[in-house]
């Protein structure tokens, strides 16, 4: 493309640009929202595990330590994955005011990352974790993985670099580092745990690495994307200041991965230190991220939390910036003493991945999807979806965060018994399970509501199919539209 | 990327087009975690080599036998991991020493030879940086005697600990009419954990394997960066008595 | 993207009115807040002003410099260190991981053995150090084993370390005293000329404290 080309490009309509995406976010939702149903399956059957230990204990695939990483992948894999990145690009085509540029990379990367998911997901169930944390899938499942995000951030890198719109609106810059950010990651994390690639703790600084990165400037930067959009939207009101997002988007960029590390690590003792700056600096993004939003807002939270997209968007508002302290207080030496290496850590993912990116993914994708294809999900099934989501998040994040502070009191007691700290923290473990039950049940609402336009879509394929047939002469003005 | 200004309304279309910049950017921040934080570790950490330890005058880490290397593997497999960590920290944090789960802290010496490092992030259950030699202490605790516990625990956890919410690996034991003699390595069950009369109990070499790797964990030799410091004599007498706790 | 064309085609709900893209105002961030920024970048540069451990792969937490290490080389837990030589010295192919010796070749018990528990180890630590062979009761049984000498292959401490471990090893219910590497350094220092491996009978003339 020209280097100039854009600036005398005239803008597409947004009718336009939400028409070059339909299949695209038709494909992508449909496979994520099965997604989220196999992948809360599975951890809610782990989670059930914990109280009923000896259930299901026949079947190797059935064991917890291969039902929550499955889980756990298909969630952030499989739904968040392709549900996030088609928000994300709806809302890069949207703020570039520009059509979405090679679509057909897009549904091919997207065909490559289910066959990923896929491979990953039950390599997982068969035994082939790699046994590093965010990284379980096995390494030829995530180099697929890989492969497909690169050929799906390259449409969007495309689409921005076509843009009409010569300083976007921020969120296309977070859905532009998330693109980028996978990639990266993914590639760099699997070039270096490779064959002999790592030796020793390398190989957990690696992992580490990798998880912070895809936390925070993958989902994270989704999340934001979605969140940054989303809330002036729905207060009708501007985003306080472009500098505070740019504030917020470089420093995230910069120091966000660095905390990898923390205290108790077998690492040596400036990495702890550096993890631990890292985690400091990072704070200063969410920081100026949370003022933005908090500006915005100022006095008009009745309105957010007035509806229900609103208040999906505000509780993962809350829990992103929530989340983004709790992690740093986290990393201070008398906080990570205690809830260091307990449920806590379980607990704050839920809450910046299921509450900070889940729910603001969600919140838009019932508009994304009747926009992009021209339906509309039925209502009754989005509430539903969208109430038992919230509480199921709620539900799982807030009791692992307590389990983890009482189990951490009770590691810290002497003379205490190990079974003890365990026993005392189960009681907030069984209110995360009903977490775990609300989130699944509620999934079905979703996979309802997409299922039931594929058929319209269907439906209305077949009749124009036949129409076409019948009416050979129309063919042309129909092709004329887009 | 971040600049206020709007596009010139058709000014002549002569704007250099931003993309590349903002791509590079965007990497070069990205690339500031690396350096720091895998590459400038790797130069350091990851020409590590074995040490000899003062102690034995071995080389520390030794390489697993290879049972043990294939029990690794099971321990991957099975993702152990997601409940299990294998970390000591320093005093202060939790009771990991104080509760007898390491001599002293672990150190990257530690996790040379391993492969992959399963540190662990939650303490579903105890930490095992030290199993093959924390349940050693007390004479009936000999190596055979330990061998059995593991294989019974893993059969049904809750055949040795009532409370334990450790999922069962039946999978990795076979149970088989008795031919004969009952096998040697029968698992000793009793109550409702033993099987059906006629039955017994043996491990299957995925099992046999999985505790010969547990039996090889042991990080508590001295090391210079991380020396076995003698526990402070005040307050309880846990160091020898947690050892032979297996509830801890 | 010819099935897109035709399904916009469709009978389906239209969507409402698009929403704009919002815009960004101009609010500045008040200087309270570049202060709070101010304070963060302090605390993360003091972190690692302050905890940097020299930036050396020899510095750990709870320990700031090297100096600041504790030596503890005399303070070595013999029972501990002899356990790790008895398995990779190779003793315990023949003795057995629960000392139980090997009547197979003729390899007699640790495991509350006469020999092993005698009050001094003057004996013990020549046969390490030389090997032994010959006709042997142990615990009233007769055994007829042949050992071969380690004096070559393991030093002073692994010796004091490995003597001391079966002699105090809690899992075989052992329970003599403790073997120093000075103890080991005058037995070689003493023997130092014999090349042959000794037999039961000339140790049993050796006072078993010197």
């Amino acid at each position: 493309m020209a280097s100039s080309d854009w600036t005398i490009k005239p803008a597409p309509s947004t009718s336009e640009v939400d028409a070059s995406l339909r299949w695209v976010v038709f494909t992508l939702t449909a496979k994520s929202a099965l997604w989220l149903v196999v992948g809360s399956f599975l951890t809610l059957l782990a989670s059930v595990k914990l109280h009923a230990p000896a259930m299901m204990s026949t079947a190797s695939w059935l064991t917890y330590g291969r039902l929550l990483p499955a889980g756990w992948s298909a969630l952030v894999y499989g739904f968040l994955g392709q549900a996030g990145v088609a928000v994300g690009l709806w809302l890069l085509a949207r703020t570039c005011v520009q059509k979405l540029q090679t679509p057909l990379l897009v549904v091919l990367g997207g065909c490559l990352w289910n066959l990923g998911v896929l491979a990953g997901v039950i390599g997982i169930l068969a035994g082939h974790s790699t046994g590093r944390e965010w990284l379980e899938m096995p390494a030829g499942a995530m180099a697929v993985l890989v492969l497909g995000a690169g050929v799906i951030g390259t449409a969007g890198w495309v689409t921005y670099s076509a843009r009409t719109e010569s300083s976007p609106y921020p969120s296309a810059w977070f859905v532009l580092l998330a693109l980028l950010a996978f990639v990266w990651f993914g590639t760099v994390a699997l070039m270096m745990l490779g064959g002999e690639g790592a030796r020793g703790v390398v190989q957990v600084l690696v992992q580490r690495w990798f998880a912070e990165g895809l936390l925070k400037l993958w989902l994270g930067a989704l999340g934001l994307a979605v969140i940054l959009h989303e809330l002036p939207t729905l207060v009708n009101r501007p985003l306080a200041s472009r500098q505070l997002a740019l504030v917020g988007f470089w420093a995230l960029v910069f120091f966000a991965p660095w905390g990898a590390t923390g205290h108790g690590d077998p690492v040596p003792r400036w990495l702890v230190s550096a993890g631990i700056a890292g985690k400091t600096l990072a704070t200063v993004g969410v920081l100026a991220i949370g003022l933005n939003l908090l500006k915005t807002l100022e006095g008009a939270w009745g309105t957010l939390f007035g509806t229900l997209r609103g208040r999906l968007i505000g509780v993962a508002a809350l829990s992103y910036v929530g989340g983004g302290m709790l992690q740093f207080l986290g990393s201070l030496r008398s906080v990570s003493s205690v809830v260091g290496l307990t449920w806590f850590h379980a607990g704050l993912e839920w809450l910046l991945v299921g509450g900070g990116v889940m729910l603001a993914v969600i919140a838009v994708l019932p508009e994304t999807f009747e926009r992009a294809t021209g339906r509309a999900l039925a209502p009754g099934l989005i509430s539903a979806h969208a109430w038992l989501t919230m509480v199921g998040v709620i539900l799982v994040a807030i009791p692992l965060l307590l389990a983890g502070v009482v189990q951490g009191s009770a590691l810290a007691k002497v003379a205490g018994t190990y079974m003890e700290s365990l026993q005392g923290s189960m009681h907030f473990v069984r209110l995360s399970s009903l977490g775990f039950t609300l989130f699944f049940i509620g999934q079905f609402a979703l996979l309802a509501g997409v299922l039931n336009v594929g058929r319209e879509m269907l439906m209305d394929f077949v009749g124009i199919a036949k129409g076409w047939a019948a009416v050979p002469g129309d063919r042309k003005g129909v092709g004329a539209r887009s | 990327m971040g600049g206020g200004s709007r596009r010139p309304e058709r000014s002549g279309g002569s704007l250099v087009n931003s993309t590349p910049l903002v791509f590079l950017g965007i990497l070069l921040g990205l690339s500031a975690s690396w350096w720091g934080m895998v590459v400038a570790p790797k130069w350091q950490l990851g020409t590590g080599s074995t040490v000899v330890a003062k102690e034995t005058g071995q080389h520390y880490p030794s390489a697993r036998p290879g049972l043990a290397q294939q029990g690794a593997q099971i321990y991957r497999s099975e993702g152990c991991n997601t409940c299990h960590s294998q970390v000591v920290r320093p005093e202060g944090f939790g009771s990991d020493l104080g509760w007898g789960w390491g001599r002293r802290r672990t150190v990257a010496q530690d996790y040379l030879r391993d492969q992959p490092v399963m540190l662990g992030t939650v303490r579903v259950g105890p930490d095992l940086s030290n199993i093959g030699s924390r349940m050693g202490a007390g004479d009936t605790n000999a190596q055979p005697a330990m061998v059995a516990y593991h294989l019974k625990h893993l059969y049904h956890p809750r055949s040795v600990m009532a409370k334990s919410v450790m999922p069962a690996y039946p999978y990795l034991f076979e149970k088989r009419p008795v031919n004969g003699a009952p096998s040697v390595d029968a698992l000793k069950l009793e109550g409702e954990f033993a099987p059906e009369a006629g039955f017994e109990v043996v491990p299957r070499p995925e099992a046999t394997a999985l505790v010969a790797y547990l039996l090889s964990l042991r990080s508590s030799i001295s090391l210079p960066e991380a020396p076995v410091v003698p526990p402070p004599t005040n307050g309880v007498a846990v160091a020898t008595n947690a050892t032979a706790n297996p509830a801890r | 993207m010819k099935k897109s064309r035709t399904a916009s085609q469709g009978n389906g709900p239209k969507p409402a009115s698009s929403p704009v893209t919002p815009k960004v105002g101009s609010y500045t961030a008040p200087a309270a807040f570049f202060v709070v920024l101010a304070i963060l970048a302090y605390l993360s540069q003091a972190e690692l002003g302050y905890h940097h451990g020299l930036f050396s792969a020899g510095i750990y937490e709870p320990y700031t410099d090297f100096r600041s290490i504790p030596k503890v080389g005399g303070e070595v837990n013999r029972v501990d260190a002899g356990r790790e030589v008895y398995a990779a010295a190779g003793c315990v192919a023949c003795h057995q991981p629960n000392g139980s010796g090997n009547p197979a070749n003729g390899c007699p018990p640790l495991a509350k053995s006469d020999w092993v528990l005698a009050e001094g180890p003057a004996r013990l630590i020549r046969i390490v150090l030389h090997g032994a062979q010959g006709p042997i009761t142990v615990n009233g049984k007769p055994w007829n084993g042949n050992m071969t000498p380690f004096g070559p292959v393991l030093n002073d401490d692994q010796i004091a370390n490995v003597l001391t471990f079966i002699r105090q090893s809690p899992e075989w219910g052992n329970n003599a005293g403790e073997v120093t590497p000075e103890m080991v350094k005058a037995v070689r220092e003493k023997t130092a000329s014999r090349t042959t491996q000794w037999t039961p009978a000339e140790l049993e003339k050796i006072p078993e404290t010197e």
